[in-house]
């Protein structure tokens, strides 16, 4: 049986997202990529649906007073929340870019596309596991939001949703994220998929009101190999998707300076992430996709 | 070939065609999409278009094709060394010396004739040339039955007879006439000027100095100055009579400030010397006061004293009136009229040499009429049978006549002397007539201003005959003064009167400008005038009349007998006194040199080298058809240009072809 699953598990790791882009039904690539990571993975005290008393914490601005219990309270005189195993992870919130830029892709996969299954093995990882999911697709502005919910039309809702989506117009974190924060005011996980192409520091006024909310946030950003390694012969009039502005750069300057740019870039992200509290995790288009989703589950299981 | 040829060399603007076919082939950057530009660097070099020839060789070809074609159609002449190439043509050579008066300074005429001979020691076999006087006239010297020879004595003849004259040469005039010159042959010509080049020769235009040819021959003219010192050179430039002093003039030119002096003769005989001082090319006057001359024409000579540049121009002449202003008969009724007031006040205070004799009709002997050179009328209606024969005869006879018409003229049915037919008067008291046409042709009217301020209240309707001249008209067409000829004598009928009671005319300012021009021109003087220049044609005869003879300087009778009576004109050669006797008059009349002769100073480096330069280009006058050969020294191109053309499109055909299949292979 060990054997089978480890076989298995090698047949899932083997499949590479050229592949899975190639299965029209985001449902089935959501369900494939999901049971392919889960494979394999000892049951985990961090998973499972349950009533089973979990820990008492004290009661912050923002809990629900329905939680508080009332015999400590009357018994200490102080608020504290009683937590349940269950409660710990039903609410995921899923924020997809689905800007102009993120229609690249150096190869058969764009990274909108591995956005898209990215999104789907997200919402169908949280409801396998009967937690509350929710979307908000944005380029510039809110252009799909669905509140989280764990009913069970949720899920077809969501992949119809980001199935739907073709990434168009420019990346504006900030009145995405305000809408976000007028909408969901109780806490959970916020996955946001993004390329990330903005001012560090504007991202991180955008997280850190999240932060602040109590929100837990991971940052996955998506990039092509091509954006990690650029490799050209000749001279290139590279356009901006989003802008559309044109420069005419070196075979030299891109294949050296222009990637200590991108680490630099994506260190200064990442040190932003840092300072707002939230996760950082740079998701390679060229790689399966169960490794994000392991990342995933592991920064799940850090924020219980 | 055309002019307009070398315009086909814009042809090679097409040469801009292939390269940019050929450059067609571009090659920009790649273009590419990429997700952000924000972490590009826009340092790096900015959009370009980089593009590249390709077929060279194809593009060669093309090229040679297009610029070869336009130079064909352009028709190139390859100008080849003298004696390389073709066969050089026989050539007539034209040698044209100065011989106006300033050649007459020192050395000046005989470096002239070493430089004509040396270019006839330079002239080639089968080579003809003529020798050409250039000075007032142009004149050919007789070398050969058609002014041109290939006999190099007889050439030499010629040249060595040649000398300095009197007149001024104008270049214009001498380039101007190469090419009739030339004749009628084909040769190609090479006109030589050998001359001075003195600056005041220059005509105002400078195409002028141009050779053309009526006959698209190519004509070359060179240019010989003559290397010779510019000396100081003063002039008389005027004899004039002030009062009863004469006035000469002194006018020096390259000439440092001095003292000249003047010897004055009248008819002959010394009257005395003065000196003045004179400035660097500056003028004196020299005063001769109390000079006696005689009644009528006196001879006055003034000489200048010591040696200059130039001493053709040391001597002047001129004729001067002596004993006041000649009586003119005005017969009238009344000595004490109007009229005569009239014409008397206008002949004085003009600067006409007569003055009016008013006499009366009655008391006037016609045997006397002989004595005068003209005389007025005031009254045609005043004169009897008598004196009208007797004034008709004289008119006939070579006698000038006024006749105008008064009160007593109203009616007459035909006018005395001249018999014209007189229709009636007209009256325009209330509504006076104005001028309506004037003759200004005429040399009696050609200065006179003013016409249209005269109003006409009467004047005699005059039918004018056929032969008449109706000088002036009034408004309604009415002949108001005419000109007859009567034999050879002038006669001018003004059909109005000369006092103010039927028009306004003698109170019109033009009426003494009228009178005073009205008296030259019946006193015959404007036929000859009393100066002129060396080398002017002296106009002689009016039409059939007796011419009379021409006496020159040196006493010589200029005309043969049959040309006393059809001589139009006489050329002024020399200068000094030229006698000139009709059958009614003796003119006198003083010929000098022309003052711009005088100035010795030749043209300006600069100003030649233009001159040069002008004349080789105006060489590229296109020759005529079929005398290609005959320009001897150009070799046409055009058709070995085709020939390279036919080369070139082969040549580009093959080439294009072998690219052809070479890409198709590739693509194969």
């Amino acid at each position: 049986m060990a054997s089978s699953a480890a076989r298995h598990d090698v047949y899932n790791r083997l499949i590479k997202p050229e592949v899975l882009a190639g299965l029209a039904n985001l449902d089935l690539i959501a369900r494939t990529v999901v049971e392919g990571a889960l494979i394999g993975l000892h049951r985990s005290p961090f998973f499972g649906f349950s009533q089973e008393f979990a820990e008492y914490r004290a009661y912050v601005e923002g809990d629900d007073p329905r939680f508080i219990d009332w015999n400590v309270y009357a018994r200490t005189d102080r608020t504290y929340i009683k937590r349940f195993l269950g409660d710990t992870n039903s609410h995921l919130m899923v924020l997809l870019d689905a800007s102009g830029s993120m229609a690249f892709g150096s190869g058969a996969v764009t990274k909108f596309r591995y956005a898209q299954m990215l999104a789907a093995s997200l919402a169908y990882l949280a409801t396998r596991q009967h937690d509350a999911i929710g979307t908000l697709i944005f380029d510039e502005a809110v252009r799909d939001y669905r509140a989280p919910s764990s009913r069970s039309g949720q899920l077809p809702a969501i992949l119809h949703s980001l199935d739907a989506v073709v990434p168009a117009r420019r990346t504006d974190l900030g009145k995405p994220f305000e809408r976000f924060r007028e909408h969901v005011s109780r806490r959970g996980l916020v996955a946001v998929i993004s390329d990330f192409y903005c001012d560090p520091d504007a991202m991180l006024a955008s997280v850190q009101p999240l932060a602040y909310q109590g929100q837990d946030v991971v940052l996955m950003q998506v990039l092509d190999p091509f954006e990690l390694q650029p490799r050209i012969n000749d001279a290139t009039l590279f356009e901006d998707m989003e802008t559309g502005e044109a420069i005419e750069v070196s075979p030299d300057f891109m294949q050296r300076e222009y990637p200590e740019r991108v680490r630099a870039h994506v260190a200064a992200l990442r040190v932003a992430a840092a300072r707002a509290g939230a996760d950082h995790i740079v998701l390679d288009t060229s790689k399966p996709l169960d490794e994000p989703l392991r990342q995933y589950l592991l920064f799940r299981g850090r924020r219980r | 070939m055309s002019l307009l040829a070398p315009l086909f060399l814009l042809g090679l603007l097409t040469l801009g065609l292939p390269l940019w076919l050929h450059r067609l082939q571009t090659q920009n950057p790649k273009r590419q999409m990429i997700s952000s530009a924000m972490l590009l660097d826009r340092s790096e070099r900015r959009l370009h278009v980089q593009k590249r020839l390709r077929f060279l060789l194809l593009l060669a070809l093309r090229l040679a094709l297009l610029a070869v074609a336009a130079f064909a159609f352009a028709q190139p002449l390859w100008r080849l060394a003298a004696g390389a190439g073709l066969q050089r043509s026989a050539r007539q050579h034209l040698i044209i010396v100065d011989t106006s008066l300033s050649m007459g300074a020192a050395g000046r005429m005989e470096a002239a004739r070493a430089e004509a001979l040396r270019v006839i020691d330079e002239m080639q076999s089968g080579d003809r040339a003529q020798i050409v006087a250039a000075g007032s006239t142009i004149e050919r010297q007789a070398t050969g039955a058609d002014g041109a020879s290939g006999d190099q004595s007889a050439l030499r003849r010629a040249v060595s007879q040649l000398r300095a004259g009197n007149g001024r040469l104008e270049y214009a005039l001498a380039v101007g006439a190469i090419d009739s010159l030339a004749g009628a042959g084909d040769l190609p010509v090479v006109a030589h000027l050998i001359s001075d080049f003195q600056s005041s020769g220059l005509s105002a235009r400078f195409a002028d100095l141009l050779p053309r040819s009526e006959r698209a021959r190519r004509i070359e003219l060179q240019l010989h100055p003559i290397a010779a010192p510019v000396a100081a050179n003063w002039a008389v430039t005027g004899i004039r009579q002030s009062g009863n002093a004469v006035d000469v003039t002194v006018r020096g030119h390259g000439a440092p400030a001095g003292t000249v002096s003047v010897k004055l003769e009248v008819n002959g005989s010394a009257r005395g010397e003065q000196r003045a001082p004179i400035t660097a090319d500056g003028e004196a006057t020299l005063r001769f006061a109390d000079v006696a001359l005689n009644v009528g024409d006196n001879r006055v000579v003034a000489r200048l004293g010591g040696t200059d540049g130039l001493a053709g121009d040391d001597t002047g002449y001129a004729v001067l009136q002596g004993g006041g202003p000649q009586a003119v008969p005005l017969l009238t009724t009344d000595p004490g009229s109007g009229a005569a007031t009239f014409i008397s006040a206008a002949l004085n205070v003009s600067a006409a040499r007569f003055r009016a004799a008013p006499t009366r009709l009655t008391g006037f002997d016609a045997r006397t009429l002989e004595r005068y050179r003209w005389l007025l009328v005031d009254d045609a209606g005043a004169v009897d049978a008598t004196l009208a024969a007797a004034l008709r005869s004289y008119v006939q006879s070579g006698g000038a006549l006024l006749l105008a018409t008064g009160t007593r003229a109203a009616g007459l049915q035909t006018l005395p002397v001249s018999g014209e037919a007189v229709r009636g008067v007209t009256v325009r008291t209330a509504d006076p007539l104005s001028i309506g046409r004037v003759d200004g042709s005429h040399p009696l009217l050609v200065n006179t201003r003013g016409w249209q301020n005269v109003a006409i209240a009467r004047m005699l309707k005059v039918t004018p005959g056929s032969e008449d001249r109706v000088l002036m008209a009034t408004e309604d067409g009415e002949a108001l003064l005419i000109e007859q000829r009567l034999g050879s004598g002038r006669l001018l009928l003004l059909n109005t009167s000369l006092d103010n009671t039927w028009n306004d005319l003698p109170v019109a300012p033009v009426f003494v400008s009228f009178m005073a021009e009205a008296a030259r021109w019946l006193a015959g003087e404007e036929a000859y005038g009393s100066r002129q220049l060396a080398g002017a044609v002296l106009p002689l005869a009016q039409a059939g009349a007796t011419v009379g003879q021409v006496i020159d300087p040196e006493g010589h009778e200029m005309l043969s007998l049959a040309g006393t009576r059809n001589a139009q004109s006489v050329r002024l050669a020399s200068t000094g006194f030229y006698q000139v006797v009709t059958p009614v008059r003796e003119a006198l009349v003083a010929v000098n040199v022309d003052p711009r002769e005088s100035d010795l100073t030749p043209l300006d480096a600069a100003t030649l080298q233009s001159w040069r330069t002008a004349t080789e280009a105006a060489e590229t006058v296109a020759p005529a058809p079929g005398s290609v050969q005959a320009a001897g020294n150009a070799l046409p191109l055009a058709r070995w240009l085709l020939a390279l053309l036919a080369l070139v499109v082969i040549a580009e055909s093959l080439a294009g072809n072998w690219l052809l299949r070479r890409s198709t292979k590739v693509l194969s």
